[in-house]
């Protein structure tokens, strides 16, 4: 089970109502996904940064998530790494508990089809487990 | 000796409390110091990724070794620098300070208090005198 401090619990949960958390977040996990990419070309930062035609450093920096790069940078990044880069929208909580809550009010409607309900209520919960709802992994896993 | 554990996944990231306080911990949730918010978000967010991966492997890339024979490390963001060394058992790291810095090279003195720290918390550990100090869970306490 996962412990969070307090104090730091609650600046993450005030920093996520605001774009710079997201921002980061974003920056890391590009950023991970690079380095992961990187590593199975087996190549070095160098090798990354002669590829890009820029600077080890510059590749450091962008690792350390303190690059605000443009979708043509990453574009070009994810190529390098003999990658593509490929971008996701999730839903966020609020937009996914909406749409689950109307998929759990289908399950109890005589006329919908058993099939539907099941794959429309798996394709939510897909979507919730993206979010770490624990809802969501009782209707996955049972 | 007692530290403060900031977060805690597969392995505990921790900071020194002094006098009850614990400096790491208030400096990185600091709510009036709005000019760092964003490189104290992105501190945050390698420490929780690290506590989760370990030092070793993917998570090398925010940590910067300043100094292997001591065991000093940093993590950087602007001019956030936050110096760390390695744990025992389950403790993986220890935020030792957290400094504000433009300067490009990290703070010899920072480096020397940072292996300072560590050789009493050997000590410590050595003579069974740590006490980490968590923060109930929030599961816990809402089944309480």
């Amino acid at each position: 089970m996962k412990m969070i401090n307090k104090k730091i619990n609650e600046f993450i949960e005030k920093a996520k109502l605001t774009d710079t958390f997201w921002v980061e977040k974003a920056k890391l996990d590009f950023a991970t996904q690079l380095n992961k990419f990187r590593k199975l070309s087996e190549y070095s930062n160098k090798d990354l940064a002669d590829k890009l035609g820029t600077s080890p450093a510059y590749i450091s920096k962008v690792f350390r998530g303190e690059s605000n790069l443009t979708i043509e940078s990453m574009v070009k990044a994810a190529r390098a790494a003999n990658a593509e880069l490929q971008i996701n929208f999730i839903p966020n909580e609020a937009l996914a508990s909406k749409w689950l809550g109307r998929v759990i009010e289908l399950q109890n409607h005589p006329y919908k089809p058993s099939a539907f309900i099941a794959h429309s209520t798996r394709t939510a919960a897909v979507v919730m487990a993206a979010n770490d709802d624990e809802t969501s992994q009782e209707l996955m896993y049972g | 000796m007692e530290l403060k554990v900031l977060h805690k996944d597969k392995y505990i990231i921790a900071a020194p409390m002094n006098r009850g306080k614990c400096n790491v911990e208030q400096e990185l949730t600091d709510d009036v110091d709005l000019s760092t918010f964003s490189q104290r978000l992105n501190v945050l967010e390698k420490l929780i990724r690290i506590s989760s991966l370990g030092i070793d492997g993917d998570s090398n890339i925010w940590l910067k070794c300043l100094d292997s024979k001591k065991g000093v490390y940093e993590i950087k963001s602007g001019k956030i620098r936050v110096f760390c060394v390695r744990g025992n058992d389950g403790v993986l790291l220890i935020c030792t300070a957290l400094l504000r810095k433009t300067t490009k090279k990290a703070d010899t003195q920072e480096i020397a208090k940072a292996a300072e720290f560590k050789k009493k918390y050997d000590e410590a550990y050595k003579s069974n005198t740590l006490k980490l100090i968590e923060d109930k869970d929030e599961n816990d306490q809402q089944k309480n």
